[in-house]
C-alpha cells in the first residue's frame, strides 16, 4: 500500500536542543517567565550566538507542561510543511490528537488559512492541559501562508496554547495588542546579554581558578556578554596558567574577537577534524553516514576517523554541536559557530569543492528519501538542471501517490524560466495543472513542450514517455472535442508509449481510451480493454492501486454513459474501497461522483449525503471537477428530501467555490446550477435570465452528473412563451442528434423525455408518448427514477398508458410509485410536493405552505387542518393568508383552483 | 526649565551612540505606499505617507533585531528602502 503522508518527517526537526552542561543555567531569566501556561506567547528574539534555544531549553526542561519543538528552516515558508511539522511535533506527546488538521494535510490541495486555524485551534481547544510549541529559528521564514496562519493565532492566542517564537529579528507578526495586554513576554539582546557576575560564573566554572580576575574582566567587556564569543572563548582557550596572556591578546573590536577565537578554535584541531568541520560546514544537519558521504573519495581512504568518531568528537568537547533526536543521530552546528565555520571553509575549500559537497549531500539525502533536502542543496549549488532532472526522476512516485501538492512546491522552487524551457518540466506542470481543472492552461504548458521537443535533446527513453504523455492528454482533448475515432487512436498510442510505472498517466489513457470507445459505440472493446488491464494484461505484479482504481473509474465512465446503473454500482463501491483505504483523495472524488449518482437516481436520497462526505465535507479539495459534481449531487438531494435552504446554500458553496479557483468551466457549471436550483425552487424569472445568456455550444462530452445543457432545454420548457418553446425544442433536438452520435444514453434518454414534454405541449400526445416510450426503454436496464419524477406531474400524467411490455410497465410501475410518495410526502412531512412549478413570478411556497395548501385543496375547515397538523388555527389562518398573497389569489376556492391550474395537484390524485 | 540632571541625560542620550542591544527611535524612508493598518505588524511604527509614492515609518524600536525585523518585513513585502535615520538613542 502506497503511503499515506505526504511529507516525509525529519524527526531530527522536532527534537529540543539538549542543554550542555558547560551552560551558565538562567536563573535571572527562568525567574521571571510564566512558561506552559496557555494563552500566552513568548517572542525571543537576538541576533545568532546569545542563546535563545539554549534558554528556552531550560524554560522547556523546569515546565511540567508538554513542550513540542520544531526547529525551522527555509522551505518550512511552506504552510503544508510547516503545519506538518508543527502537528507531528505536538503529536509526539499527545498521541492521537489534530486528527482533524492531519487529514487536511494529507489531501492534495490545503485548505483556506482561516479553515486551517479554526481546526488548529479547535483541536488544541480539546486538549486537557496547556502546551507549549517552540517555534525556533523564526527569521527562516519568508512572508508567506505561514505568517497568515500564525498572525490569526497570535491575535487570540488558544487558551490551550503557550507559544514560543525563537528568531533573530522581529517577525512581522501582529504583537501589539499582546504586548499592551500583557500575554506576550518578550526577551531580547539586552535580557540575553551575560552579566559580568555570569560570565564570571561561566567562565570559572570551566577555565578554573587559573584564570584571574581581571582575564575574566577583560573578557566580558570584549564580548560585551555575548555568549556565543565566550563559548568560543572557552574551546580556544589554552591549557592552565596562560589564559591571562590569551585574554591580554584578545582584539579590542568586538567583530574582531571573534574571528580570532574562531581561529584559535581551529588551531587547536588536528588536520583531520579540520577537514570533516570544513566539509560538514555546509550541511543544516548531519549524522555520522551523511557525513561520510561527503567527503571525497580519496580522502575517505586516508583518513582514520570514521563519522561515528567524529559525531562523538563534536558532542565530546561541545564543538557547538547541537543534538536534534535523543538518540544523538542527527545534530547541527550552531547556526553563528556554522556561519562562522562556513566562512573559513569556504576560503579553504573553493568554489568547486563545495559544490561538490552539495553534489554528495543531495545524492545522500534524495537515496534515504529526503528529496526536499536533496533539491534544496543542488539550488544552492547553482545546479539547477540537476535539480530539475531529481524532479523528473522522482516524478513517477509523487504522481502515482497524487501527491500534487508536493509536485507544485518542487517546481515552484526552481526559477519559473527553466521551467518554461524544459520540456519535461512543463510536462509535469501541466499534469498538475489538469487535476487543478486548469485545461487551458494545461494544454499550454504541454504545446510549448511539445515544440521545445524538437529543439532539445533528451534522454531516449524520456523523450518516449513525454510523447506518451503528450498523445495521452492530446487524447483527452479529441474526446473533448467529441472526435471518438481520434480519441481511441491517440490513447493506444499513448499507451504504447508510456512505461510501465508511468501509472497514473497510464491509467488516465486507459480512461479517456475505455470513454471514447464508449462515444464511437463500442462498449463491448472497451470492457474488454479494462477486464484484462484488471486480470493483469496492464497492471502489474505489484497491482498498483493507482492504476486499479482508475481501470474502474474508466468502467465507471463507460458504465455511466450507457445508462448502466446497475453495472457502476459495484464498480464504483470498489473502487471507492480501494481509494480510501489508499488515500488517494483525487480517485475518491470520482468514484463517490459515481455512488451519488446512483443513490440520487435510483431515488435512495436517504443514503446519499453519507456517501458523499468524505468529498464535500473534506475542506481540502483533492479534485476541482469531481469535487463540484459531488457538491451538485448533494444539493438536489436536499432540495428533493424537502431542505430547500441547504439546497440553496450548497449551491451557494459551489459558486463560491468555482469562483475562487477562477476556472471558467467551473463556474459555467456553478451558475447553470443555480438555475437549475432556481428552477426547482420555483424562481423562473431568476432561471430564465440565466438560460437566455447561456451558451450551450460547442456541446462537449457529458461524462459527468450534471449538464448545464438539460437545465437550460428545461428552462425553455418550463416557460410557456412561444419563444422559449422554440428555443426549446432548437436545443433538444441539437442534443439528442449530439448524444446520439456520442452514444451517450444516459443523457440522450433525459433529453428524450424531455422532447416527449415538448410534443405534449404542442398538442401532439402519440407523438410524445412514443418519445417517451424510447426513454423509458432506454432507462429501463439502469432503472432510473429520480430523473423522471423531476421533470414534474406534467411527465407523470403522459407515462399512463404507454405501450409497454411486462417488464416495461413494471419499471413504469416504480416510478410512478416514486411519483405518489413524492406528492404523499409534501402531507405527511416525510418529503415535499414535487417542487417543479410552471409559472413565471410566482413565488415558492415554503414546506408548511404546500402541506396546508394541499389540505385546503380536500376542503377541509382551518379547525380540521389545525388538529391534523398539531398547530393552532390562527397559525393555519396566517399561512393560508400568505398562500393566498403568494399566489396572488383572494380565497381558498382561488387557492385551490391557480394550485391545480399549475399542475402541483395533478400527481397525488 | 529642566533641573541640571535631567539637563546632562537628556544631553548623554542625544550624544550618545546606538547600541544593538539598546532602544533608539528610528526613520526609515520607503518607496511605495504601505497600507496604514500595517502598522502592528511593523513593531508599531507610525506610518505617514509623505509624498507621491513614498512612506516614512517613525518609532521607537527596543533593539537591533527589532529593526532588523522591520526592515526585513519591507524586503518581503518588496518595498525598496530609500533611507534608515537614527533620530535618537535611548
Amino acid at each position: 500500500m502506497p503511503a499515506s503522508s505526504q511529507i516525509p518527517i525529519n524527526r531530527s526537526k522536532l527534537y529540543r536542543p539538549d542543554s550542555s552542561p558547560d551552560l551558565v543555567r538562567r536563573e535571572r531569566l527562568l525567574a521571571s517567565n510564566q512558561f506552559g501556561v496557555g494563552g500566552r506567547v513568548t517572542l525571543v528574539s537576538a541576533p545568532a550566538g546569545y542563546g535563545k534555544s539554549t534558554y528556552i531549553g531550560q524554560c522547556v526542561s523546569a515546565t511540567k507542561s508538554f513542550c513540542a519543538w520544531v526547529s525551522l528552516d527555509p522551505e518550512d515558508s511552506d504552510l503544508r510543511r510547516f503545519l506538518t511539522y508543527v502537528v507531528a511535533a505536538l503529536r509526539e506527546g499527545l498521541p492521537g490528537c489534530f486528527l482533524d488538521t492531519l487529514e487536511s494535510l494529507e489531501m492534495s490541495a490545503l485548505p483556506d488559512v482561516e479553515d486551517l486555524v479554526i481546526e488548529f485551534c479547535n483541536e488544541l481547544d480539546q486538549l486537557d492541559a496547556p502546551v507549549v510549541l517552540v517555534l525556533d529559528d523564526y527569521h527562516q521564514i519568508s512572508a508567506s501562508a505561514v505568517g497568515e496562519f500564525l498572525n490569526q493565532i497570535v491575535k487570540r492566542p488558544p487558551r490551550k496554547l503557550h507559544l514560543v517564537i525563537i528568531t533573530r529579528r522581529d517577525p512581522p507578526l501582529d504583537l501589539q495588542v499582546l504586548r499592551a495586554s500583557a500575554l506576550l513576554t518578550e526577551t531580547r539582546m539586552r535580557e540575553l546579554a551575560f552579566t559580568a557576575a555570569e560570565t564570571h560564573e561561566f567562565l570559572h566554572d570551566i577555565l578554573g581558578d587559573a584564570v584571574s580576575e581581571q582575564a575574566l574582566q577583560r573578557l566580558h567587556r570584549r564580548t560585551e556578554g555575548w555568549p556565543a564569543a565566550l563559548r568560543l572563548a572557552v574551546l580556544a582557550a589554552p591549557a592552565r596558567g596562560a589564559t591571562d596572556s590569551f585574554a591580554e591578546n584578545l582584539p579590542d573590536n568586538k567583530h574582531a574577537v571573534s574571528d580570532y577565537l574562531m581561529q584559535e578554535v581551529l588551531a587547536k584541531r588536528t588536520p583531520e577534524v579540520r577537514t570533516w568541520l570544513f566539509r560538514t560546514a555546509f550541511l543544516g544537519c548531519f549524522c555520522a553516514r551523511l557525513c561520510e558521504a561527503v567527503l571525497p573519495d580519496d580522502q575517505r581512504e586516508s583518513i582514520h576517523l570514521s563519522g561515528d568518531d567524529f559525531m562523538s568528537r563534536i558532542h565530546e568537547s561541545g564543538l557547538f554541536g547541537i543534538a536534534l533526536d535523543d538518540r544523538h543521530e542527527w545534530y547541527r552546528y550552531h547556526h553563528l559557530f556554522q556561519a562562522m565555520l562556513r566562512d573559513r571553509a569556504v576560503s579553504v575549500l573553493g568554489e568547486d569543492e563545495i559544490r561538490d559537497i552539495r553534489v554528495r549531500a543531495s545524492q545522500w539525502f534524495e537515496g534515504n528519501g529526503y528529496l526536499e533536502d536533496a533539491i534544496s542543496h543542488l539550488l544552492q549549488a547553482d545546479l539547477v538542471t540537476a535539480a530539475g532532472a531529481l524532479i523528473v526522476r522522482h516524478r513517477n512516485a509523487i504522481m502515482n501517490s497524487e501527491q500534487w501538492d508536493r509536485l507544485e512546491n518542487w517546481l515552484q522552487m526552481l526559477p519559473p524560466q527553466m521551467v518554461a524551457e524544459t520540456p519535461e518540466l512543463l510536462l509535469l506542470k501541466a499534469r498538475f495543472l489538469r487535476t487543478r481543472g486548469s485545461r487551458d492552461e494545461s494544454w499550454q504548458a504541454l504545446e510549448l513542450a511539445e515544440a521545445l521537443l524538437e529543439t532539445t535533446e533528451i534522454d531516449q527513453e524520456l523523450r518516449q514517455e513525454l510523447l506518451g504523455s503528450m498523445e495521452s492528454t492530446r487524447c483527452y482533448q479529441s474526446y473533448a472535442m467529441s472526435d471518438g475515432a481520434a480519441a481511441v487512436e491517440k490513447a493506444r498510442r499513448a499507451l504504447e508509449l508510456l512505461p510501465d510505472d508511468s501509472l497514473a498517466e497510464r491509467g488516465f489513457a486507459l480512461i479517456i481510451l475505455a470513454a471514447a470507445l464508449q462515444m464511437t459505440g463500442d462498449v463491448e472493446s472497451a470492457r474488454k480493454i479494462l477486464y484484462d488491464a484488471m486480470s493483469g494484461g496492464g497492471v502489474a505484479e505489484d497491482s498498483s492501486v493507482t492504476l486499479s482504481s482508475r481501470v474502474l473509474i474508466a468502467l465507471g465512465f463507460v458504465q455511466w454513459m450507457d445508462a448502466d446503473l446497475s453495472g457502476l454500482r459495484p464498480t464504483a463501491e470498489q473502487g471507492a474501497m480501494q481509494a480510501a483505504s489508499a488515500n488517494l483523495g483525487e480517485a475518491l472524488a470520482v468514484l463517490r461522483m459515481f455512488q451519488g449518482a446512483i443513490l440520487y437516481h435510483r431515488n435512495e436520497l436517504v443514503d446519499v449525503h453519507d456517501r458523499l462526505r468524505d468529498v464535500t465535507q473534506s475542506r481540502a479539495i483533492a479534485n476541482a471537477e469531481f469535487y463540484a459534481q459531488c457538491m451538485i449531487i448533494s444539493s438536489l438531494t436536499y432540495q428533493e428530501q424537502g431542505d430547500t435552504a441547504k439546497a440553496t446554500n450548497v449551491a451557494a458553496a459551489l459558486t463560491e467555490f468555482a469562483l475562487k479557483t477562477q476556472n471558467v468551466y467551473l463556474i459555467a457549471h456553478a451558475e447553470a446550477f443555480n438555475a437549475e436550483i432556481a428552477l426547482r425552487q420555483g424562481r423562473i424569472a431568476e432561471a430564465l435570465s440565466w438560460a437566455e445568456r447561456f451558451d450551450p455550444e460547442p456541446l462537449s462530452p457529458m461524462y459527468v452528473f450534471y449538464s448545464p445543457q438539460l437545465t437550460q432545454a428545461k428552462v425553455f420548457l418550463l416557460d410557456d412563451a412561444a419563444e422559449s418553446r422554440e428555443r426549446a425544442e432548437a436545443l433538444l433536438n441539437r442534443l439528442v442528434n449530439y448524444l446520439t452520435s456520442t452514444h451517450n444514453k444516459r443523457f440522450l434518454l433525459e433529453a428524450l423525455a424531455l422532447r416527449a414534454m415538448l410534443l405534449e405541449a404542442k398538442g401532439e400526445g402519440e407523438a410524445a408518448k412514443k418519445e417517451l416510450k424510447r426513454a423509458i426503454e432506454m432507462a429501463q436496464p439502469g432503472r432510473f427514477i429520480r430523473l423522471f419524477v423531476d421533470l414534474g406531474p406534467r411527465l407523470g400524467k403522459l407515462l399512463h398508458g404507454l405501450k409497454l411490455d411486462e417488464g416495461g410497465l413494471s419499471y413504469v410501475g416504480e416510478i410512478v410509485a416514486a411519483f405518489r410518495t413524492a406528492s404523499a410526502g409534501a402531507i405527511s412531512d416525510v418529503r415535499p410536493a414535487p417542487t417543479v412549478t410552471p409559472g413565471i413570478g410566482v413565488e415558492p411556497l415554503s414546506k408548511r405552505e404546500q402541506q396546508i395548501l394541499a389540505l385546503l385543496a380536500s376542503r377541509l375547515s382551518n379547525k380540521e387542518i389545525a388538529d391534523r397538523l398539531h398547530i393552532s388555527p390562527v397559525t393555519v389562518k396566517r399561512h393560508t393568508a400568505n398562500i393566498y398573497q403568494k399566489l396572488g389569489v383572494n380565497g381558498r376556492h382561488q387557492a385551490v383552483a391557480k394550485a391545480t391550474g399549475m399542475g402541483m395537484f395533478s400527481h397525488s390524485e | 526649565m529642566w533641573p541640571a540632571r535631567v539637563r546632562a541625560n537628556i544631553r548623554a542620550m542625544q550624544t550618545s551612540h546606538a547600541t544593538m542591544q539598546g532602544p533608539a527611535i528610528y526613520q526609515i524612508r520607503v518607496q511605495g505606499i504601505i497600507p496604514l493598518d500595517w502598522s502592528s505588524r511593523l513593531m508599531g511604527m507610525n506610518i505617514t505617507l509623505s509624498r507621491e509614492d513614498e512612506s516614512t515609518l517613525v518609532g521607537r524600536l527596543p533593539d537591533q533585531a527589532a529593526l532588523s525585523g522591520v526592515l526585513s518585513a519591507l524586503y518581503d513585502q518588496q518595498y525598496p528602502v530609500l533611507s534608515v535615520e537614527c533620530l535618537e538613542v535611548g
